[in-house]
């Protein structure tokens, strides 16, 4: 519960300082690339909500695992308009595994769950859009890169490659 | 090159100055609208090339024309405010119609004064994204024509507003892109004319614009959109077309 107070608070400082970055149209998806391009898209209800307009420092946060009943997550929070953002938690996030060189039980085929994706306007009123399914491409502790797609619920057609 | 280009664009166009203020305030427009030095030469030389031997030539009623031609038009400058590929929209169609009044004389060369109404077409999609970009352009004109018999020729310099509209999809949901801007346009053409009335056109005309910016409207919102940001640096808008069609003379 902290954590989530903690991560708010950290969001709307860092949305107050957000700058708008005009050379972005926001009604394009970005493409999807793992290169820490801090880009975040994906279709809700049909419609395209982006990420890059709004310029912040971080737009995920990373959670490692505080003992053996918790799992690392990391927290995406995105403005996606003037007064709207986007958010949600992927749980225990890890890429694809190469099997030659692990056993197949522990393998990782990239898959993850992501929930609480919730869409927040300015005046305090959220939208649940549902839980889903997040396909991680590269998780880089190193670089803190986090790069992957994802959908389900409202959204489809998801893609974000953040740095966090 | 830039600094002989504008020298000689600003010699000339002192020396047009006290001939014809409307092409002094065509210069001006076009330099407005970054139209390269170049370009603005090559107009300069058009008019002054015409305009000498017009003056005080006049005599008796003028000829009034009408023309509609259609054809095909590349987009040469950029495309701006595409949701898909701009490379597949480059080709397009074009059509126009043009009003001039040719003063009557006993010379060779005639000037004309008119108005073209341009529209053009370009449309593009990925299986995610449609473009239908149309763009219409309003303009006086003025004409330089030179008369044979059966053939005439025409260079035309004009300078007036075009609306730029890009109503697409992206994933289902529409999209309107619009770049409104003033713009100018330089022309020729060759015309056959076998009949007193009636004539057969054959024209080209390259239309200039530029821009910084755009404006989309999606999903209730409107955004403006600076491909450039935070620079401001203008974007070339413009096109090539070539149209053939009919003039009719009265």
């Amino acid at each position: 519960m902290i954590k989530q107070i903690a991560t708010a608070v950290l969001a709307a400082l860092l949305c107050v300082a957000c700058e708008e970055d005009y050379s972005v149209d926001p009604t394009l998806m970005p493409p999807v690339t793992c290169t820490g391009a801090n880009t975040l898209g994906c279709l809700i209800d049909g419609w395209v909500y982006t990420g890059q307009r709004f310029k912040s420092s971080q737009k995920a946060y990373y959670y490692p695992a505080t003992d053996e009943d918790t799992k690392p997550e990391v927290r995406v929070s995105v403005r996606v308009d003037t007064d709207t953002s986007l958010s949600f938690r992927i749980i225990d996030p890890q890429e694809p595994s190469i099997l030659f060189y692990k056993s197949a039980t522990d393998a990782s085929d990239g898959r993850s769950v992501y929930t609480d994706a919730v869409l927040r306007s300015g005046s305090g009123a959220e939208e649940a859009l549902g839980d889903g399914t997040a396909y991680i491409t590269r998780f880089d502790l190193n670089a803190r890169i986090i790069s992957g797609t994802f959908s389900g619920g409202r959204i489809k057609e998801g893609r974000f490659d953040l740095r966090f | 090159m830039f600094f002989l280009s504008a020298g000689a664009v600003f010699s000339l166009s002192v020396h047009l100055f006290f001939r014809n203020p409307i092409t002094i305030y065509l210069i001006i427009t076009m330099k407005q609208i970054n139209v390269s030095g170049t370009s603005l030469l090559v107009a300069t030389a058009f008019l002054l090339l015409g305009l000498q031997p017009i003056q005080a030539q006049r005599v008796g009623g003028g000829e009034h024309t009408l023309s509609l031609l259609t054809g095909p038009a590349r987009y040469t400058g950029r495309m701006l405010g595409v949701a898909g590929s701009a490379s597949q929209m480059r080709k397009g169609w074009s059509w126009s119609a043009r009003y001039t009044y040719l003063p009557a004389s006993r010379h060779y060369l005639r000037m004309g004064l008119g108005f073209l109404y341009q529209g053009n077409r370009y449309a593009g999609s990925s299986p995610q994204n449609t473009d239908r970009v149309s763009i219409h352009y309003w303009a006086p004109q003025v004409s330089l024509h030179g008369a044979e018999r059966l053939w005439n020729w025409h260079l035309a310099i004009g300078t007036g507003y075009r609306i730029h509209r890009d109503c697409g999809t992206v994933y289902g949901k529409p999209r309107r892109v619009s770049m409104d801007r003033w713009a100018a346009n330089v022309g020729a053409g060759v015309e056959f004319r076998p009949a007193a009335r009636w004539g057969i056109n054959l024209a080209v005309d390259y239309q200039l614009a530029g821009t910084d910016r755009y404006t989309v409207r999606y999903h209730g919102n409107t955004w403006n959109v600076q491909p450039d940001y935070p620079l401001d640096r203008s974007f070339d808008l413009s096109q090539l077309s070539l149209q053939a069609g009919i003039s009719y003379y009265f």
